[in-house]
């Protein structure tokens, strides 16, 4: 009888042991979680026969009858500067008509900030397409880790290009040379022809434009959203620097500034990747 | 016949009873000491457990765990407890707590009769340290895990304390902690060096006391739980000082003696003989702290990559050559030093097994103080982690004490060799005077003694420059 108690005894002590060392084996680097893999947002691009005149508007009506896909945004977090809040999302459409492709974005914001001024940031929003077959996914960046053909909507160039309104007026001493009557230097303000901006990035803080400027753009502002369309042909014009529409899948990703929360260059929200799918 | 005095200064002979002073007494009589350092120890190393178990893999430098066992625990004994208090460690330790426990069915006060438990003997081919010997040889292969990661520290603390318990319900008494505990081993060689002892005092009394009840136990306390003779035992090796005899003894007749260093080296009596069990602890003792050195505190970063198991070639080549140096390489020269030893003598009837064996003890100094060098170049770099982890045990943010943001704050580690070198000296000189003592009583003239002496003092002179090499470069 003491033999069975002590040998039963001797069993649970070391069973009981072994167990701990085996939980403690297990959750050495920490408790495990269950992380579920996002599911990669898809935005469809089906054909439509449609057409979008920008210059008279953004066409409400034809939007809201097409189905959004939310995309969450987050901090862009890789290089400095950070941003100091955050845009939560962005509502995403798409189509084509065999002619042209067309983004819709639509996202809160509490203040309209089309302007520019000293302290004053521009509200905007952007689409990247990576550019080249061999796409580096795991990138969040614009440009971070592979060439990218960027379209960058500003609403102060929004304002300037299609409501004629000025910016300058608040920032004067930047442009003209003030004893003259009329600009006579060169200065850095440049003449807009669209109120998007067609940029190529191979890695983080190369950013530029392109000599040919291929995209139209047009936004608006309504009661805390901003409803902004872009467009250009559906043919690439040069594959290097443009991106191609070919059917089937596509990856793209949406940044956002806040102007009013001090956004402006690296400080934005942005997506994770996205997929198109264009049909 | 003169005295004889250590470096001519201390009489080997010279003894100062601390227990004559009555708080002592008083206190190594209660029931409630050495309990009560146990429960305090034993809460200590339930919060050692719980750090280190969740601790996992993370870094060592920040774990109460590690930090408390390795660098505080570690350094205690090395550097005061075994030196000056002898097994005073095992005097607190909480490992066998719960077998004792069980054994005497209950915690405080005393089980007359049979303990529980299956009460076996300990086989009597195992009554000796081989066990100890050989597992803390292989401990200590995984030396680079235990110091780095909190997890290890946990499946060494609490697989000792299971086998205590374990071993407490099959074996008798403290089987466990003479036979088995890792800890024990190098305690009770190093012991025999130590500045204190419990012995009895007057062996007349003990004589004309012949219920032996420090052995049987009485009322008032158990028989010696380490299964010692406590009226006849002339070493400190195997003495636990669990103070049973104290309470035990009608006629307090159980002193604690404050002594010079090393005298129980010189002990060697058919009772308590030299042997070779306890010769090959100091060498691997000694092999152990070349090695742990090497790794731990020297420029080598292979060395690292081999004991952390960075690839499994290295780790398997390291493991080889501590075991083979150890057990084989340097117990081998000190063979063939102990036969050029007889050599020199020119007495060829004196044993070689004798003359290696009771040389060997010369290695208890040395080693000890090699291992004191090799502490403080534990203590004084990382000491100040201490402060850190004693605020915030568990790495949960705590700031129990203030001081959880104290930075990593090495001291003196610019006099650290210098220090290490003259503990090395120190510790050197003490096997020297023990060494040719030793000599005298394996040889039996003086001159054979002093011839035989030379091997061996320029062995003990070649590893203390080898190690002041490491100390100092
Ligand atoms: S021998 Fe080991 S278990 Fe026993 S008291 Fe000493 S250290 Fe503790
Ligand atoms: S002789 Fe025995 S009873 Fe006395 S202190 Fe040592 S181990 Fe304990």
């Amino acid at each position: 009888m003491k033999k069975i108690f002590i040998i039963s005894l001797i069993v649970i002590a070391v069973l009981s042991f072994s167990l701990l060392v085996y939980k403690g084996v297990k959750q050495a680097r920490g408790i495990p979680t269950v992380v579920k893999e996002k599911k990669m947002p898809i935005v469809e691009v089906p054909f439509v026969n449609n057409h979008i005149d920008l210059s008279s508007g953004i066409g409400r009506q034809f939007w809201d009858m097409r189905p959004a896909t939310k995309i969450e945004l987050i901090y862009q977090l890789m290089v400095i500067p950070w941003p100091k809040a955050s845009v939560p999302y962005v509502k995403v459409k798409s189509f084509h008509n065999k002619e042209d492709i067309y983004f819709y974005l639509e996202w809160p914001d509490d203040t309209q900030d089309s302007g520019a001024d000293i302290k004053n940031f521009s509200d905007a929003g952007a689409v990247m397409f990576p550019l080249g077959k061999k796409v580096v996914t795991q990138s969040l960046m614009m440009g971070f880790l592979g060439k990218a053909n960027i379209w960058h909507w500003k609403a102060n160039q929004d304002r300037e290009y299609w409501l004629g309104k000025s910016t300058e007026a608040k920032v004067y001493v930047d442009f003209y040379y003030p004893f003259e009557e009329q600009e006579l230097f060169a200065v850095s303000k440049e003449k807009f022809d669209s109120a998007v901006n067609d940029l190529v990035a191979i890695r983080v803080g190369t950013i530029t434009r392109k000599p040919i400027q291929n995209i139209k753009g047009r936004g608006t502002y309504n009661k805390g959203i901003w409803r902004v369309v872009f467009k250009r042909t559906l043919k690439a014009e040069d594959a290097e620097v443009d991106a191609e529409f070919a059917f089937g899948k596509k990856l793209c990703a949406f940044a956002i500034w806040n102007g009013s929360k001090g956004d402006r260059g690296g400080r934005k929200s942005i997506s994770n990747w996205v997929d198109l799918r264009i049909r | 016949m003169g005295k004889d005095k250590l470096f001519g200064l201390i009489d080997l002979d010279w003894r100062f009873e601390l227990t004559k002073f009555k708080l002592i007494r008083v206190l190594f009589k209660s029931r409630w000491f050495p309990l009560l350092l146990i429960l305090f120890n034993l809460f200590i190393f339930v919060v050692i457990l719980l750090s280190a178990f969740l601790g996992g893999y993370s870094a060592g430098n920040y774990n109460f765990g590690i930090m408390l066992v390795w660098i505080l625990w570690w350094v205690l004994l090395m550097l005061v407890l075994v030196p000056v208090f002898s097994r005073t460690w095992c005097m607190m330790c909480p490992f066998p707590i719960f077998g004792d426990w069980f054994q005497r069915r209950r915690l405080f006060g005393v089980t007359q009769g049979k303990l529980a438990g299956l009460n076996l003997k300990w086989p009597k081919f195992l009554k000796n340290m081989w066990i100890m010997n050989i597992g803390f040889l292989i401990t200590t292969f995984f030396s680079g895990f235990f110091t780095v990661r909190p997890l290890a520290t946990f499946i060494l603390l609490g697989g000792i304390i299971l086998l205590a318990f374990v071993l407490g319900l099959i074996f008798e008494k403290r089987s466990f902690c003479l036979y088995v505990c890792p800890v024990s081993g190098f305690q009770g060689l190093y012991s025999q060096f130590a500045a204190s002892e419990i012995r009895r005092k007057d062996p007349e009394i003990c004589r004309k006391h012949t219920l032996k009840t420090c052995y049987l136990g009485n009322e008032k306390g158990y028989g010696c739980p380490w299964l010692l003779l406590p009226f006849s035992f002339e070493k400190n090796t195997y003495c636990g000082m669990c103070l049973e005899c104290f309470k035990t003894c009608p006629h307090d007749n159980m002193g604690f003696f404050l002594r010079p260093p090393g005298v129980d080296i010189l002990q060697d009596t058919k009772r308590e003989p030299r042997r070779i069990d306890e010769a090959y602890k100091a060498f691997i003792m000694l092999g152990i702290a070349l090695m742990f050195y090497s790794v731990f505190q020297g420029p080598w970063g292979v060395l690292k990559d081999m004991v952390r198991a960075t690839t499994m070639k290295g780790y398997l080549t390291y493991i080889s050559a501590h075991a083979l140096f150890s057990l084989v390489i340097l117990p081998g020269i000190f063979l063939l030093f102990s036969w050029l030893s007889r050599i020199f003598s020119g007495n060829k009837d004196v044993p070689l097994k004798k003359i290696f064996v009771s040389f060997s003890y010369t290695l208890i100094p040395l080693g000890l103080g090699v291992w004191i060098g090799f502490s403080f170049g534990i203590i004084l770099p990382n000491g100040s982690y201490i402060l850190h982890i004693i605020s915030d045990p568990f790495a949960w943010g705590w700031n129990v004490l203030g001081t959880a943001n104290f930075p990593w704050t090495p001291v003196f580690t610019g006099l650290l060799g210098y220090l290490q070198g003259a503990t090395l000296i120190v510790f050197y000189l003490f096997s020297l005077a023990l060494g040719f003592r030793i000599s005298k009583q394996i040889y039996p003239e003086k001159s054979q003694a002093q011839r035989g002496w030379i091997p061996i003092l320029v062995f003990l002179t070649l590893i203390t420059l080898i190690f002041l090499w490491l100390f100092i470069g």
